[in-house]
């Protein structure tokens, strides 16, 4: 179901931590937000399911207006970051829990349990407590509450910060696969930039309380639309210079550390640290006074005189991308 | 290391040595104990026959149901008042929590000779003078400030996120009470209740001034003891401190001192 | 949906202004009523007939003595316990004993350890030194009896406070101290005392206040020979009933003393901390 947010606005305090959020976040969509910490993320997620109300603003789910609907009301599944796994209850309660709270027939609660676990890989531990399972095993119950039920969407806050990297990895393929075997709406945060971009069909970047940008990885990428979103996204930074070193009548041009070619073209610049990632090593050097990080193939060391060019690059004027 | 020895034997005698001297009253026999001008020191003659004979006929058994009575009906009362009041309080931000804290702290240290004078006046017109509901609702004064520091503490150490997800999942606020806070609040609700419990079971002042005459068994083994019924006295001491020290024990975790502090400082 | 924690909140506030600010605040007003049912200081001056000074005098004099003699043992009793022994795990568990023991029976086992001929404390006198000890001879010796039964009652409370106290401090401003030339005492009175100053404060109130309202052990120990605030406040009390103003009239007496000692000592110990 589609969901729109409409000119949300929260203040705590002084801090306008949402200053007007808007989007229509489409049906099936897997709509991941993205921003530092402390942002309003969690807020923003927070008000979606009804936990926290907004100060200004609408939600309308599907043409509903479900703005001042508590949480109770709404059918949505959200997980938690610490999967707020109920304690008192085995492994399969917590996955019963909000079937018996719409009231199914004990059958269907029990049929649909079975086929959730199966699909998560959990059968072999639903009578266990869950305090008594592991942290990989618990985010899986916390999913498999989710998405046993027919929510009209799903609010995921940093599910997976809780596991080791490589856990990770394996459990974002498998959130994908579901999100895409259940179509359904996935409204996801966080502040991994790796995981919104493997996983989001969309990402909005939230800063200063709005969206900055929303769009396709890809297109996040490589045409950030703000100098600060440029700067947020990728491995390192954008690197920014003013655009007449390179013979532009722009205001900024910034390009990536992997768009420049090292060892050939007629640009230098002197090596001051090194930062090796794989195969590849990525160079922090000054160029023209001008601190920037380009990725290179062959080693250098620190002082060294690097040769290279850029092969592409995007122009920026007052902080924003130019068309 | 030495130091440490030698303090603790001192710290050690000095805590047993009275509990000692309890357990000689009641199972020496009187010749060696109340009726020696110089008691003795060791355990010569051990008899029941002082238990046997103070604990038969109504003298015991009617103030121990009156104790029972009061420090259950105590126990329910601080119960249904502290449960939603100490999740009210773990749900109430701080700075509003904290003022109601501090109240219900202050009001603890009323003394309860000054309150219970004007209450016993006010229980005679209400008949309420001389009966157990009247005590226990007075000694819930006592036990109410602090089952709520306990319940308070419980329901706040309960991840808020746990009760939204309970509300995502469609539970209202007395399913969420029912299914999710009070089962894991259990062993919290358990301690509040028993120590409720225990300080009623204790208590002597309120008493004494609302229930003078036929009273529960602190006040009885008082008066027993100032009427020179000793022997009586003594062995419903015994009786009566049993399940208490039990208690103590059981309830060791939640009468720490951190929680007596974490409670002013908040 | 914010005001559901305030509703629940409510009965138990209530409870408590209920029975227990209307009671006092109607103490106080009724200890200002004279017979015909005016204002006026009649009961204050009536209490003077009945040495009101000296209980006032004696019941400072126990609660200054209680505290100190606990303080003290509560220290010791805490710095055993904090260190590392054999056997730790036993001594923890008598120093908790007392807590569970009713104050009624530890008066009445007081009560036969001290007597004014006799008892278990003579009989070790006696057989060391042949002499009799009379416990209750004087004012000062019977207020004692009854600090020493009070202490053993309530050490448990303040030391289990100070031992809360004294393992926050971090083990490193020992180590660091130590290394500076610092020997136990000077540790003691660096570090341990100033990081305690909360804690001290939170054992000084809660057991300060009950020392003012010290009233069974009192009760059954010594009677009122001599009284303090809280068993004047009884005797008047039962022998002038229905009439309570002058009973009163000594109870307000002892609030205000309590609420003064609260003040001193919120004012010496958590004013910075807060």
């Amino acid at each position: 179901m589609t969901v729109e947010l409409v000119e949300l606005v929260k203040v705590y305090g002084t801090k306008r931590v949402l200053d007007g959020v808007t989007e229509k976040i489409e049906s099936g969509e897997f709509f991941v937000i993205l921003g530092p910490s402390g942002e309003g993320k969690s807020t923003l997620l927070r008000i979606m399911a009804g936990i926290e109300k907004p100060d200004k603003g609408k939600i309308i789910v599907d043409g509903d207006d479900v703005t001042n609907k508590p949480p109770e009301k709404r059918n949505v599944a959200m997980v938690f970051q610490n999967y707020a796994l109920y304690p008192n209850m085995t492994v399969r309660e917590n996955i019963e829990f909000p079937l018996k709270m719409k009231g199914e027939k004990k059958e269907q609660i029990r049929e649909k349990v079975e086929k959730v676990a199966g699909l998560l890989g959990i059968s072999e531990i639903l009578d266990k407590k869950v305090t008594k399972i592991s942290g990989g095993q618990q985010q899986r119950v916390a999913i498999a509450r989710a998405i046993v039920r027919n929510p009209s969407y799903y609010l995921l806050d940093e599910p997976l910060s809780n596991l080791d990297a490589r856990m990770r990895t394996v459990a974002r393929g498998e959130l994908k696969r579901i999100q895409k075997e259940l179509k359904g709406t996935f409204i996801y945060v966080t502040h991994d930039q790796k995981e919104a971009l493997s996983l989001a069909d969309r990402v909005a970047v939230l800063h200063a309380g709005k969206f900055e940008q929303v769009s396709k990885p890809k297109e996040l990428y490589d045409y950030p639309r703000t100098k600060w979103v440029a700067e947020f996204i990728g491995d390192f930074p954008m690197n920014f210079v003013p655009g007449e070193i390179l013979g532009e009548r722009v205001e900024e041009v910034g390009f990536r550390p992997e768009w420049v070619n090292v060892g050939k073209g007629d640009l230098t610049c002197s090596v001051e640290s090194v930062e090796a990632v794989g195969d590849s090593r990525y160079l922090i050097c000054v160029f023209k006074g001008y601190g920037i990080t380009i990725l290179s193939e062959e080693y250098y060391d620190v002082g060294d005189e690097v040769r290279f060019e850029i092969t592409q690059y995007r122009k920026f004027k007052d902080g924003r991308l130019e068309e | 290391m030495k130091w440490s020895y030698i303090g603790a034997i001192v710290v050690g005698a000095y805590f047993l040595f009275p509990l000692y001297v309890l357990f000689l009253l009641a199972f020496n026999s009187p010749t060696f104990t109340i009726l020696a001008r110089y008691p003795a020191l060791l355990p010569i003659s051990l008899t029941l026959n002082n238990l046997v004979v103070s604990l038969q006929g109504s003298a015991f058994i009617d103030p121990l149901i009156k104790s029972l009575e009061t420090a259950t009906l105590v126990g329910v009362i601080t119960l249904i008042l502290a449960v939603p009041a100490g999740y009210g309080l773990s749900r109430l931000p701080r700075t509003v929590a904290y003022p109601i804290l501090v109240l219900l702290l202050v009001t603890n240290m009323m003394p309860a000779i000054v309150i219970g004078i004007p209450i016993a006046v006010e229980f005679i017109k209400l008949h309420l003078f001389e009966s157990v509901v009247g005590l226990a609702l007075a000694q819930t004064l006592i036990t109410l400030p602090l089952a709520t520091f306990i319940l308070q503490g419980t329901f706040s150490s309960i991840p808020q996120d746990l009760e939204n997800q309970a509300r995502v999942d469609g539970a209202g606020l007395l399913r969420r009470l029912f299914s999710i806070l009070l089962p894991i609040a259990a062993p919290g609700i358990a301690a509040a209740f028993l120590i409720s419990w225990m300080f009623s079971w204790d208590e002597f002042t309120y008493a004494i001034l609302l229930i003078p005459f036929h009273s529960t068994l602190p006040v009885t083994i008082y008066s027993d003891v100032t009427r020179g019924n000793l022997l009586a006295g003594v062995a419903f001491s015994l009786v009566f401190t049993l399940p208490v020290i039990v208690l103590t024990f059981a309830l060791q975790k939640y009468l720490r001192g951190e929680y007596l502090a974490g409670g002013i400082k908040g | 949906m914010k005001l559901t924690p305030f509703l629940l909140v409510l009965p138990a506030v209530g409870y408590i202004v209920a029975f227990s600010f209307f009671p006092t605040v109607d103490a106080v007003y009724l200890s200002f009523q004279d017979p015909h049912g005016g204002l006026s200081l009649h009961n204050y001056q009536e209490l003077t007939y009945f040495n009101i000074g000296g209980a006032v005098l004696d019941t400072v004099l126990v609660t200054v003595g209680a505290l100190l003699i606990q303080l003290a043992l509560g220290f010791l009793v805490a710095s055993v316990l904090s260190r590392e022994f054999f056997g730790k795990k036993a001594l923890s568990t008598i120093t908790i004993i007392p807590m569970g023991v009713a104050t009624v029976v530890a008066a009445i086992t007081f009560s036969f350890i001290f007597q004014t001929s006799g008892g278990y404390a003579n009989t070790i006198i006696h057989s060391l030194f042949g002499t009799n000890v009379n416990w209750y001879q004087t004012s000062l010796s019977s207020l004692i009896v009854v600090m020493l039964a009070d202490s053993w009652k309530n050490t448990p409370i303040v030391s289990l406070i100070l031992l809360a106290g004294m393992s926050s401090i971090p083990r490193e401003l020992y180590y660091s101290a130590a290394i500076d030339g610092a020997g136990p005492f000077r540790r003691f009175v660096h570090i341990t005392l100033p990081n305690l100053r909360s804690f001290i404060g939170v054992a000084l109130i809660l057991r300060g206040v009950q020392e003012f309202n010290i009233f069974a052990l009192p009760l059954i120990l010594i009677g009122d020979h001599p009284p303090l605030l809280t068993t004047l406040v009884y005797n008047l009390y039962t022998t002038t009933f229905p009439e309570v103003g002058l009973a009163l009239a000594a109870a307000t007496v002892l609030l205000g003393f309590i609420l003064v000692f609260m003040g001193v000592v919120i004012k010496l110990t958590g004013g910075r901390s807060t």
